[in-house]
């Protein structure tokens, strides 16, 4: 049981931080391009 | 302090300036894959290593790509340790027939070595095989730092690319960093280490015949006492320099021993200790060289490193002079430096390193994200302790963790010349890149992920008396800042501890976990998002207007920077927990 629960958090994490790659990469997208002011 | 103890810190600092330009050059040129003299014995043993691996050394990444080969890399080397740990009770290099390792604290130390933080919730003489010290945690100590140092070098590319949208192969600068750098080092400094006395064995664990046996009294918990003779020790043997070599080469910092390098076996003399400090900086220090080559401005890699050498000195004078001052709760005693005694605060410190090394030490170990210990930070004054825990608070870019120094650093270089864009009225630029909103947003975001694991953690633990508090040793500003340690310790991935807390419990094992995995990935990657916005960027001409990173002005900004950031974000809880207490020892109170 506490094997499950060391593995299971294990098996959260990762696949949480692959998401989280994708949504960083995803926010570049929504805004528009360009410098912050000139 | 004494006029020995700042020879010996300015012959340390003299020394890490004269090797950081050897060492960046010859950086550049393993990840720049131009020749060196090591590529007839290397570069047989790189192909074939991508041969077996299916891995197309010129396949470059984006930026995701590169995030998502480290996460996979990652996950695989965290479940092998996991499982070594787990079964290590079945398997070989096991004289001491220790048993397996917890769950949970298989998880925590999985994790703590997986992600460079080397935290350690156990004694590792009485829990973990030769085995599982060397398959399971030596070899994180290369692939963590490994790992680190192919991040710097993806985010310098960034830097110095124009137009494109990849950053490098992670499993080729995996490999080179680990064949061309962290390896060849640690052979040779192994050895040095051996010949100061670092041991190096496979033999059990030898019993010693005590001379005078030594007769214990210990209490119970219903309060009643049981009075016994030692008559022998046990003293632990193992694999020690191999591991100890790659464990400050590589900013590590799990220490073989419980007592980490204030053990005789680990560091035995003031020259062995001299050697380690050394090898904390030199890579860090090295990347500095490198980033100014890399990015075709030399300038601006002795800038970086100078703001990195400003903010070391500041450390270690305050934590040298403050250890060095006598405990003013002790009237009657003479504590003033003689031919005799150190003087200052010994206590915790080892007399063979005496205040200086012992300073110099934690000073240098928490500036890297390193986390080995000569002293016990615990036992530091007040003020002598404030400057690890800030070190660790101000993210560890001080020089900083082998590739995790120099890309959080690189993170604060945007937001000073953001800051100093918005001075001006013009458009931040950097290295001849407009400094763009999501290169901001990204860049807050890896200086917000840090204090809110930090503070949101400790605030919930001294909140929880029957799962946070109860392992406390000491109590009032003095416990709080052992809980705000742990936290900083796990989410910078620094890895020392302030001892004084039992942190192998269900609770400490997850939930520093937890801080140690989001403190190392969630913070990489919106840092490799800026490298990858960077690379894509065109480069506009310099004009008058353009805030020049390669002067002393720029030193001093990003200096400044650094110290308000850390100073607005962790003032507060360093008020409540080391400052208050200072205030209270000059009023005659201990905790």
């Amino acid at each position: 049981m506490a094997d499950l629960i060391a593995l299971i958090t294990i098996a959260i994490l990762f696949p949480v931080s692959v998401l989280y790659v994708a949504a960083c990469d995803r926010l570049k997208g929504s805004r528009p391009k360009g410098a912050l002011h000139d | 302090m004494s006029l020995n103890g700042w020879l010996q810190i300015a012959l340390f600092i003299a020394l890490i300036l004269l090797l950081a330009k050897p060492m960046g050059l010859y950086m550049t040129r393993v990840f720049d894959r131009r020749r060196t003299w090591l590529d007839p014995v290397l570069v047989p043993c790189e192909r074939l290593l991508y041969r077996l691996t299916h891995i197309d050394p010129n396949d470059d990444m984006r930026w995701t790509q590169y995030a998502i080969a480290m996460l996979i890399f990652t996950a695989a080397t965290v479940l092998l340790t996991y499982a070594v740990e787990r079964l290590q009770h079945l398997l070989p290099l096991n004289p001491q027939h220790l048993a397996a390792v917890a769950p949970d604290l298989a998880f925590n130390t999985a994790i703590s070595f997986s992600t460079n933080t080397n935290w350690q919730a156990y004694t590792p003489e009485s829990t973990m095989s030769y085995l599982t010290q060397m398959l399971g945690l030596a070899t994180h100590n290369f692939w963590s730092a490994a790992v680190g140092l192919a991040l710097a070098i993806a985010f310098i590319r960034g830097i110095a690319r124009r137009e494109m949208k990849t950053l490098g192969n992670f499993w080729v600068d995996l490999t080179r960093a680990t064949l061309w750098i962290l390896l060849p080092i640690s052979i040779v400094f192994a050895v040095a280490l051996t010949s100061q006395g670092v041991i190096q064995n496979f033999h059990p664990y030898t019993t010693a015949t005590l001379v005078q046996p030594q007769t214990i009294t210990t209490t119970a918990a219903d309060g009643k006492s049981t009075t016994s003779t030692v008559t022998t020790q046990t003293i632990a043997q193992g694999p020690v320099a191999s591991q100890e070599a790659i464990k400050m080469l590589g900013t590590n910092g799990g220490g073989f021993f419980n007592a980490n390098s204030a053990h005789p076996f680990e560091n035995p003399t003031p020259l062995s200790n001299f050697l380690q400090l050394l090898s904390i900086f030199l890579i860090p220090a090295g990347l500095t060289v490198t980033l100014g080559q890399m990015v075709g401005s030399p300038k601006h890699g002795w800038a970086v490193l100078a703001a990195m050498t400003i903010l070391w000195f500041v450390g270690v004078f305050v934590c040298y002079h403050a250890e060095a001052q006598p405990n003013p709760l002790m009237h009657n005693v003479d504590q003033q430096a003689s031919l005799t005694q150190s003087g200052g605060n010994m206590e915790g410190k080892e007399v063979r390193f005496g205040i200086a090394d012992s300073a110099l030490f934690a000073t240098v170990t928490t500036d890297a994200s390193c986390g080995a210990v000569n002293s016990m930070h615990d036992s530091y004054t007040p003020l002598g302790g404030l400057v690890p825990l800030t070190n660790i608070l101000l993210g560890e870019i001080v020089f900083g963790g082998v590739g995790a120094g120099l890309y959080g650093m690189l993170v604060f270089v945007i937001i000073s010349v953001f800051i100093a864009g918005l001075m001006v009225g013009r458009t931040p630029e950097y290295l001849g890149k407009k400094i763009e909103a999501y290169d901001v947003q990204m860049a807050m975001l890896y200086l917000l992920i840090f204090p809110l694991l930090i503070l949101g953690f400790a605030a919930v633990t001294v909140l929880m008396p029957n799962l946070g508090l109860s392992s406390l040793a000491n109590h009032g500003p003095h416990g709080l800042s052992e809980i705000l340690y742990a936290y900083a310790s796990a989410t910078g991935n620094n890895g020392s501890a302030f001892a004084g807390l039992n942190a192998n419990t269900h609770w400490y094992n997850y939930s520093l976990g937890i801080a140690m995995f989001i403190g190392r990935f969630l913070m990489i990657v919106p840092m490799l998002a800026i490298a990858g916005n960077l690379a894509g960027k065109k480069i506009v001409p310099e004009t008058a207007g353009t805030f020049p990173v390669t002067t002393p002005l720029f030193t001093l900004l990003l200096t400044s920077v650094i110290v308000i950031v850390g100073a607005l974000t962790f003032f507060p809880a360093l008020s409540l927990g080391p400052i208050l207490e200072h205030l209270l020892l000059h009023a005659g109170h201990t905790f």
